[in-house]
């Protein structure tokens, strides 16, 4: 998973997206008890033991491998955003845009009242602001910055001309400064037709807020290096690196009118340019940035503190990396060595002895996600179809697998933790000819098809749902009690367009709700009782499902009037 | 004149040669681009230095990297001197400035303190207009009619005289002073004259003299102003000695000095011969003159030495170097040439004429793996500027040439494209990179291979080191520094519109950008202003003014008839 801070944006793909409420954030806690109907199943490899605290086993199951390049980098692990969501609530209101109009809706939760505000030409990315009901909307048809600023009454917006189309916004944590730029980054597809610059334009916000409109005077930009692709802040956002291909600008934020040309680090690693197969995360005071590359066998770190850099010699390459909310440790997989490593930061990042290496035994995980409640991290690959998840105590390093044993039935395309970090939802991924290892019709079919599960972690429960097209969207409730997850698709004639309403504590399906409508966002109103479904019409429209039970509200044409159906 | 050559009165436009000792550069073995066969690109007779279509490119087939060459392999190609538009320009005089518009076949005369323009009725088709020093007055030649004009300027009017040549001329050279003007065929790309045709057929190995005192006295016939004289076949280069009383004219094999004023005496211009045929393929050398006119220097690819030619004493002087040069360029106050050793990874420094009686002042230094071939010297310091045009490498090193230490810079530091050319400010601090681009076709599949393949130019900071790419859909045309540095103004022409870009040294940053939709002809700054000045080819006149700061733009159209300002 990536470790970017700052507010992560909702981008208008055109897409699916995720939003997450408010109250959804990942965390570490302590870890929980393990529960008693897990089985441990020892693997062909050895068994899954718990390797000793504080020491490493290098020669766990895997071995390890000459520091340095991989003769072949591993095929990159794909990571499906379908649970990264973009928090757009704000204090009283939750935005969301609205693609079809170029508007954006402001959502009343507890009345459900949706107004629908125009902020400038095409829309594209939406942030809001702590703490206050304000939006920052990022528009590309007439390129400008727009804040919305929102109370009962009325919606006040105040743009600011921008100089290029920038199609990515980040807000500094400070949430003093929005920053536009073109987000080159992994994942994102090539298109021959997209415009790009390396350049940046920080909007001061504090400025556009108390009326100041003139672009001479609220945007400064400023040059990057090619292809940038990572926005990192130290905690109080006053302080951005800016991660480019092959360097890091460092910008300074109140002293950006000083400094016509960003200072730069160089990467200076050539393995670490490929930036489809490179990750970047920041410890929260911003001492330090690590990064992991498919194609080396190392951690890189720079220290901004000492303005030093060096890395770690990995076993293999890393496929994911994860730090703590401390940023006190990283976590790296291991896929090609069937470990996972586990690293002190900073002290671990100068003593390879410090390096501490689990074996995943015989089972084959490439990626990790955090828990955001307990000290655990569920582990899988999207690489090979495995029907396995490891969920992996931090603290004691003990390892859990989830397979057929526990009712996983299917590989794994992604996974979420629920807010409370109790439960899990993952989305399957359907075997391709050829790859499922089933011996029986019924469960090659099940392999084949789509689907998700949701797992009840301390009961380790896995229940499965197969489904007509693969799932798109998921949301959470902020209680963690409901999840949300969108169905779309199939032939014209045969579309499949529902909201699977989920109850997480009892693991199965309340509701099943048809949507008039392509879906477009999904979102859970702050206050824990409705789902809204922001969905392509031409004169808006949003459908709220009541948590619990009941039918859904959907409100057409609130860019003209509301009419509830 | 082929709207694409730089008159060598002036200053050596193109840049070449860095030597630099190799000290703290990156190790490795010493590498020699692959042999390639496409031939530089010319400018063509309509002053574009190449149209949309056949725009320069770095030998594409190889793609980035360069290997060994192998024995018995072709020897390289020559690098590319890349000249903008913009030095077939203006005229600068003490208070005016003086652009052809061989649409209008007249001269513009443009105040820079209050942006006035006249327009001067000259012969037809006039090329570049060339300052006479010290007054407001400037030469042209009428390539329409085969003329020369001469303007004298004053606040109240322009007079013009005007001659006939006697053959439409493509070149013309001003001495030292003004007194003389020699108009010539260059012939020193592959023969062709103003019109595409083959110049065959044209009075080539011939000069012109005009007399340009006698003839701004006025009233003089052809006869007492105009001398025309034999020189050798293929002109390449004309220079002067620095008193401005005689001219030498370069052709293939053989330099014809004239004694410019007792030209009567010399019915048959005495020769100085090369006398090496190593120096004789005229598209694989580079003649350079001294400040004081006295030396000619001659690299040649083919060779692996150079001559220096004392037109004093007429002697002909030797270098022997470690191997061929493919850049020679003198240093700004002429005391110190460097010679890029291209096939050695190595760059040649040495002072002149000294190294020719004292061979072992010259000082090699190693670029280890750089490959370099092209070298543009900065103005204010003793360092270059050092890449290859070649073949497609993504790589620029910098020398100071006095430590001799180098830095290279690869896709590691931001240089995501390969070098085509390279220019400094003026105040040396940062440097425009235009970039080469590979004969691919779309569909891309990555971003990488779409930057590769399509036009770009970089904005480079010398002291941090820092690139900042702007990739374009079309070529760079043309290019000017304001006179600080500070700011940069582009041409950058596509199939029915051009656009001029602003950016900013400092901040590497593109500041504006203009669309126009007349198709732009000279661009240059007006000196001690902040203005850029875009003329137009337009039936009825039209020039266009951008402020380097404020990117501010006002256009006059009409000038030719009245003024009428937009």
């Amino acid at each position: 998973m990536r470790g970017q801070s700052g507010q992560v944006l909702l981008v208008a793909t055109g897409a699916l997206a995720i939003a997450i409420s408010a109250g959804a954030a990942l965390l570490i806690s302590s870890c929980g008890d393990s529960a008693s109907d897990i089985t441990l199943f020892p693997d062909s490899a050895g068994e899954i033991v718990p390797n000793s605290a504080g020491g490493s086993d290098r020669s766990a199951t895997g071995g390890s491998r000459d520091a340095g390049t991989p003769a072949e980098p591993p095929p990159p692990e794909t990571e499906n955003n379908y649970l990264l969501a973009a928090p757009v609530s704000s204090r009283n209101y939750v935005y969301v845009l609205n693609t079809s109009l170029g508007t954006i809706a402001r959502i009343d939760p507890k009345t459900r009242e949706v107004r629908s505000i125009r902020a400038g030409r095409q829309p594209i990315a939406l942030a809001t602001l702590e703490g206050q009901d304000t939006a920052v909307v990022l528009t590309q048809g007439d390129p400008a910055l727009a804040l919305v600023m929102s109370n009962p009454e009325a919606d006040t917006v105040r743009s600011v001309r921008l100089a290029e189309p920038y199609d990515s916004l980040t807000v500094s944590p400070g949430r003093q400064y929005a920053i536009a730029w073109f987000n080159e980054g992994r994942g994102r597809p090539f298109d021959a037709n997209r415009r790009t610059a390396p350049k940046v334009a920080i909007v001061d916000l504090t400025l556009l807020q108390a009326g100041e409109t003139d672009a001479s005077k609220v945007v400064v930009e400023r040059s990057v290096g090619f292809r940038m692709t990572d926005i990192l802040f130290d905690q109080n956002g006053s302080r951005a690196y800016l991660v480019s291909k092959a360097e890091i600008a460092v910008m300074t934020l109140d002293k950006l009118r000083d400094e016509p040309l960003l200072p730069r680090r160089r990467i200076d690693d050539v393995e670490f340019e490929d930036v489809e197969r490179r990750e970047f995360a920041i410890t929260p005071d911003g001492s330090f940035i690590l990064a992991r590359s498919d194609n080396a066998n190392r951690l890189l770190w720079v220290d901004w503190t000492s303005a030093t850099r060096g890395s770690l010699t990995l076993p293999s390459a890393a496929t994911d990396l994860d730090l703590s909310p401390d940023g006190r440790r990283a976590l790296v997989v291991l896929r090609e060595t069937n470990q996972v490593g586990l690293v002190d930061v900073p002290a671990g990042l100068r003593d390879e002895s410090k390096l501490r290496l689990l074996s995943t035994g015989g089972s084959f995980a490439g990626q990790a996600v955090l828990n955001p409640a307990r000290n655990q991290a569920a582990l899988y690959t999207t690489v090979v179809y495995r029907e396995e998840l490891l969920l992996l105590d931090l603290d004691t390093a003990a390892i859990v697998k989830l397979d057929s044993s526990s009712g996983l039935d299917k590989a794994i395309a992604s996974v979420g933790y629920a807010p409370g970090g109790e439960s899990l939802v993952i989305i399957h991924r359907a075997a391709k000819p050829g790859e499922s290892p089933a011996v029986s019709d019924l469960e090659r079919r099940t392999d084949q098809a789509q689907g998700y599960s949701l797992v009840a972690l301390d009961e380790g429960v896995v229940r499965l749902f197969e489904t007509p097209v693969a799932p798109g969207a998921i949301a959470f409730d902020p209680s963690a009690s409901w999840a949300g997850v969108v169905l779309y698709g199939g032939q014209q004639d045969q579309r499949i367009n529902e909201v699977h309403l989920l109850d997480l504590r009892r693991l199965i399906k309340e509701a099943s709700h048809p949507m008039p409508s392509q879906p477009e966002y999904l979102g859970a109103l702050p206050g824990g009782e409705w789902l809204y479904v922001a969905q392509k019409h031409p004169l808006g429209r949003i459908s709220f499902i009541p948590l619990g039970g009941g039918q859904p509200v959907t409100i057409t044409g609130y860019e003209i009037n509301a009419e509830a159906e | 004149m082929d709207e694409g050559r730089l008159i060598q009165t002036c200053y050596a436009v193109a840049i070449l040669l860095g030597v630099f000792a190799c000290a703290g550069c990156t190790s490795g073995s010493s590498v020699s681009p692959a042999g390639v066969t496409n031939k530089p690109k010319s400018a063509n007779a309509a002053g574009n230095i190449f149209d949309n279509d056949e725009a320069p490119r770095p030998r594409g087939d190889q793609g980035s990297g360069a290997s060994p060459p192998d024995a018995g392999q072709a020897p390289p190609p020559p690098e590319q001197e890349i000249i903008p538009i913009r030095y077939q320009r203006p005229a600068t005089t003490r208070n005016y400035v003086y652009v052809a518009n061989e649409t209008l076949g007249k001269v513009i005369r443009i105040d820079p303190e209050t942006r006035q323009v006249a327009s001067i009725p000259v012969g037809g088709k006039p090329g570049e207009a060339v300052a006479i020093e010290g007054e407001d007055a400037a030469a042209v030649l009428n390539r329409g009619d085969g003329s020369l004009s001469l303007i004298i300027s004053s606040p109240e009017t322009d007079v013009v005289h005007t001659v006939s040549l006697g053959e439409p001329y493509e070149n013309l050279a001003l001495s030292p002073g003004g007194q003389y003007a020699v108009a010539w065929f260059d012939r020193s790309k592959p023969e062709k004259s103003a019109d595409g045709q083959s110049a065959s057929s044209i009075a080539a190995n011939q000069i012109a003299v005009v007399n340009l005192s006698r003839l701004r006295q006025g009233g003089a016939n052809r006869k007492e102003v105009v001398e025309t004289r034999t020189v050798g076949f293929r002109a390449t280069n004309v220079f002067f000695n620095k008193e401005g009383t005689r001219a030498f004219v370069v052709a293939k094999s053989e330099v014809s000095v004239a004694d410019l004023g007792n030209l009567a005496a010399q019915p048959l211009l005495p020769r100085l011969r090369i006398n090496d045929k190593s120096f004789e393929e005229v598209e694989r050398r580079e003649v350079l003159a001294d400040a004081g006119g006295r030396y000619l220097y001659l690299r040649s690819l083919d060779a692996d030495r150079l001559i220096a030619l004392d037109m004093v004493n007429n002697q002909k002087l030797e270098l022997k170097l470690p191997s061929a040069p493919s850049d020679l360029d003198l240093s700004p106050n002429g005391a110190m040439a460097v010679a890029v050793l291209r096939g050695d990874s190595s760059v040649a420094v040495f002072p002149v004429p000294g190294v020719f009686t004292d061979p072992s002042s010259i000082r090699i230094i190693k670029l280890g793996s750089a490959a370099a071939g092209s070298a543009v010297m900065s103005p204010v310091r003793n360092e270059a500027l050092l890449f290859t045009n070649a073949e497609y490498r993504e790589q620029l090193s910098t020398v100071n040439l006095d430590k001799g230490e180098v830095v290279t810079f690869d896709s590691r530091h931001g240089l995501d494209k390969a070098v085509l050319a390279a220019e400094y400010a003026p105040d040396g601090s940062s440097a425009l990179i235009l970039h080469a681009y590979l004969a691919a076709s779309p569909p891309f599949t990555s971003v990488e291979e779409q930057v590769d393949a399509t036009p770009g130019y970089s904005l480079f900071n010398l002291q941090a080191g820092v690139f900042a790419l702007e990739r374009l859909t079309s070529d760079v045309k043309s290019w000017v520094f304001s006179p600080d540095g500070a700011r940069l103004a582009l041409l950058i022409p596509s199939k029915d519109a051009f656009e001029v870009q602003l950016a900013d040294m400092r901040s590497l940053l593109k500041v504006s950008s203009v669309r126009f939709q007349s198709n732009p002809e000279f661009m240059g700054a007006l000196p001690g202003s902040r203005w850029v000045y875009i003329t137009h080819k337009h039936p009825a006149g039209r020039i266009t003014f951008m402020h380097f700061d404020t990117g501010e733009v006002r256009t006059i159209t009409g000038f030719d008839l009245n003024s009428n300002a937009d």
